[in-house]
């Protein structure tokens, strides 16, 4: 018997994501009601990360050999590196997400995969060097 | 080659390894898990034992570790194992002495060509310890960092590659407990604990067991499970295992 626990809002949240990526690439947009999902399960960080996708802010890289991708998001204090589930070397992720857990994500993030799943952030294949020198710089 | 680590895979004997494997699989298979205790609790001693057992197995193991205090406390050998054995040549010390040269190597991990079996970061603590930073905030940043960039890159390597490289961590802690949990669990779904008498103790029996604040995401019976080990002057031993 393995343990049952309830889903973190983390679980929930990429699940939802996940729905909403396949919806996307069936239908080409969001539906007003996955939108609706989304804010009520991620609160303004959804709302915001809204707006950082409309400013067109979000940058893709990706490793010609090694495929490794990393996002780029112009924020206001400069541009942040991002791990789109992971990491967002902006403050808010390590005050709202690390040390508070008060959302799972941070508007970055939210972003960087939004954008992704709606083509709406261009993706430049570097060389893996690069990719590496892009972390080491951040 | 195992895709995900277990309490069975520290002990040597097949029978040992049966008896735990035998117990209800935990609900998460991690590739990633933390082994937390106290100082000179017989930590390295442990990571150097689940090298040798994936390097007796064939695979490639990176040991990351800080040079000066291996040498200071080298870790004991698996009970049986002589110094020449083949299975040491498998495993790759890489010297690292503070936590910007571990996300160095995370942020070059998807560089590497043949990437090893599993990955062993010896105390987090000490290389926060040796990393120069002003206050609580740039330390648990660069914690945060290093540990992204170690995880995003090893969870690339799978994505991409195909590749499951595990990787094992060791955090020392103080009796009230891990001081950087809430940083270090969010990287490690496994974490297991070692608790024992002080070095001084004569035959002391050290335990290594699922650590309290992960008994909740295991099943009752495998959150019980603990193995037992006695440490000579050159041997660590699993003496029993405690089901």
């Amino acid at each position: 018997m393995t343990a049952q626990l309830a889903p973190s809002i983390t679980q929930v949240a990429d699940q939802c994501f996940e729905e909403l990526t396949t919806h996307i690439e069936n239908q080409g947009q969001l539906t007003i009601e996955q939108m609706s999902k989304m804010s009520l399960l991620l609160g303004r960080n959804w709302q915001k990360a809204l707006q950082v996708v409309d400013q067109n802010e979000v940058e893709c890289y990706i490793g010609e050999s090694s495929r490794r991708h990393i996002f780029q998001v112009r924020g206001k204090s400069g541009v942040y590196i991002t791990f789109a589930k992971t990491y967002c070397s902006c403050q808010a992720h390590y005050y709202e997400v690390v040390c508070k857990s008060e959302a799972p994500y941070c508007k970055h993030q939210l972003a960087a995969r939004l954008a992704l799943a709606l083509k709406r952030c261009p993706v430049t294949v570097v060389p893996d060097t690069a990719i590496a020198q892009f972390l080491l710089d951040s | 080659m195992s895709c995900s680590i277990s309490l069975g895979q520290f002990v040597q004997q097949p029978s040992q390894q049966l008896a735990i494997n035998a117990l209800p699989h935990i609900q998460l298979t991690t590739p990633r898990c933390l082994l937390l205790g106290p100082q000179r609790s017989g930590k390295t001693s442990l990571l150097f034992q689940y090298a040798f057992q994936l390097a007796c197995s064939g695979q490639e193991v990176v040991f990351m570790c800080d040079r000066a205090q291996l040498d200071q406390a080298p870790p004991l050998l698996p009970f049986g194992a002589s110094q020449q054995h083949a299975a040491f040549s498998r495993i790759h010390f890489k010297y690292v002495s503070d936590l910007h040269q571990l996300r160095k190597y995370g942020a070059c991990l998807h560089l590497l060509q043949q990437p090893p079996a599993a990955i062993i970061v010896d105390d987090v603590a000490h290389l926060l310890a040796n990393t120069r930073l002003p206050d609580k905030r740039a330390r648990d940043t660069e914690v945060t960092r290093a540990l992204a960039y170690l995880a995003d890159g090893l969870d690339q390597l799978r994505e991409q590659r195909g590749l499951s490289v595990l990787l094992l961590a060791s955090d020392t802690c103080s009796e009230e407990g891990p001081h950087n949990l809430y940083l270090l669990q969010r990287w490690f779904p496994l974490m297991l604990q070692v608790t024992g008498p002080p070095p001084h103790v004569a035959g002391r029996v050290l335990t290594l067991a699922v650590a309290q604040a992960c008994k909740q995401s295991v099943p009752a019976a495998a959150a019980r499970a603990a193995v037992n080990y006695t440490m000579t002057q050159s041997y660590l031993n699993v003496e029993h295992v405690q089901l």
